[in-house]
């Protein structure tokens, strides 16, 4: 199993504007400052060598999606701005004329989350095969999806794609078997419901878990989330906010933190945990500085094995 | 994890000892609540929680820490805590608790900030 992200931002996409490049060639140049580089591998290897990551690269800012390979079909959770790009790639890949068959597992149907399948090419193109999977009723999906592309919203309609579109409501803590993976979905707490979903196949266990708030205010359902997590290779893992923002003033909003995605992947006996939904307010400095105190954290509380801890980038790719 | 409390003036000194995770976040829970709906009946307006003794503390502990911080507020009423290892501080830090939670290095400074009146007694307890 592989896993790619297209999209890791939460809530709104965001995007570097030329101060901030600007600051990041500044940083690079002055890291240089004295250097002559004979070739362009000298230029590649002091970049991957001497810059940290928040200057050479960045975190990206589309809006969430990401892709799960291993199986016959394309297979994707959420429907973020990222999906746009994906389905770029597709067409570069194979070329419109191609047709395939998607499944799209869906956290929920906030705007943040289906923004993206306006922008995806392979929806308008005839012959392809689209299933969108959630926990939402299945009237509740398809007026999501069908508002988003209705005036004054979008120009063009829902009813003038392409493709052939199914929805599926799946059913809570059961296993489903789709595309040659162990599916099975958990409600979470979030506006309007949310759904995380454990992957299977091969061995490898993946959590998808975004646009969860874990109060852990309550033992049974904490015990539940630590079931659905136990022993799994990694978890994507809503850790958009600070533990004190969580708790204070944006209590209720929705999202978890990022020591508390610690606490319960440590419990879970994890292995991998990934941050992911990205407050759009932090900038890359600030996502390095998390993803620093975090595993600062992690070394603190650790009482067994160690817990490899990564933030979730634009393009990142994670085998299993 | 073990507890004491005692009333000094007008504040009342939480001491906790040990440690503070999921297994035993209800243990400090329960050691607050009765100061807490002191706090509730308005007979007890000022507490201080004497953290010297922790030497490790999860997400369990700091949510309970700002479930008290948060009674307080609605009631009007205050709570620092005093006196964390430097392991402890760095939590605080991490979970950028140290933004929202009054924290004083000792106890005595948490004393002269929330309680003048307090002071002389505490100081007289001490030497006792």
């Amino acid at each position: 199993m592989q896993i790619r992200f297209w999209g890791t931002r939460g809530s709104i996409p965001v995007a570097a504007n030329g101060r901030v490049i600007r600051e990041k060639i500044k940083r690079a140049l002055l890291l240089a400052e004295g250097l002559r580089f004979g070739s362009q591998e000298q230029v590649d290897r002091f970049i991957d060598e001497s810059i940290e990551f928040p200057t050479k690269c960045g975190y990206g800012g589309d809006s969430s999606c990401i892709q799960i390979l291993g199986g016959d079909d394309y297979m994707l959770c959420d429907m973020g701005s990222g999906l746009r790009r994906f389905g770029q790639h597709v067409i570069t890949e194979h070329g419109p004329q191609n047709p395939k068959v998607y499944h799209f597992f869906m956290s929920h149907l906030h705007w943040d989350h289906i923004m993206g399948f306006p922008f995806f090419q392979p929806a308008y193109i005839p012959g392809n095969i689209i299933h969108i999977y959630g926990g939402h009723t299945v009237e509740v999906m398809k007026d999501a999806f069908r508002r988003q592309q209705s005036s004054p919203c979008f120009p063009v309609y829902w009813d003038q794609l392409g493709a052939d579109i199914h929805f599926t409501q799946l059913k809570e803590n059961q296993w489903h078997e789709i595309n040659g993976f162990r599916i099975k979905l958990r409600g979470q707490e979030h506006h309007g419901g949310s759904f995380g979903y454990r992957i299977e196949k091969s061995g490898k266990a993946l959590v998808y878990s975004t646009d969860a708030e874990h109060k852990l205010d309550n033992d049974k359902n904490t015990a539940g989330i630590l079931d659905f997590y136990r022993n799994a290779d990694l978890v994507i893992f809503d850790a958009m906010y600070s533990l004190a923002d969580m708790i204070t003033i944006k209590e209720d909003w929705g999202h978890s933190s990022n020591i508390i995605g610690v606490d319960l992947c440590l419990r879970a006996r994890v292995k991998h945990y990934c941050m992911f939904h990205h407050e759009p307010a932090y900038n890359d400095e600030d996502l390095f500085k998390i993803l620093q105190e975090t595993r600062r954290y992690e070394e603190i509380v650790r009482e067994a094995l160690p817990l490899e801890i990564s933030t979730a980038y634009d393009d990142m790719v994670i085998d299993l | 994890m073990q507890f004491t409390s005692q009333k000094i003036s007008n504040v009342t000194l939480i001491r906790i000892q040990g440690r503070i995770d999921h297994n035993t976040s209800k243990d400090f829970e329960n050691a607050l609540k009765p100061h807490l709906d002191e706090c509730i009946s308005g007979m007890n307006k000022k507490i201080i929680v004497d953290l010297n003794g922790v030497d490790f503390m999860t997400s369990a502990g700091l949510r309970a820490l700002m479930i008290a911080a948060k009674t307080c507020d609605k009631q009007k009423a205050e709570i620092a805590v005093a006196a964390l290892q430097p392991i402890i501080q760095e939590i605080f830090t991490i979970s950028r608790f140290d933004l929202v939670l009054k924290i004083f290095p000792t106890v005595k400074s948490a004393f002269e900030n929330l309680s003048v009146d307090a002071v002389g007694d505490y100081g007289n307890n001490l030497s006792s």
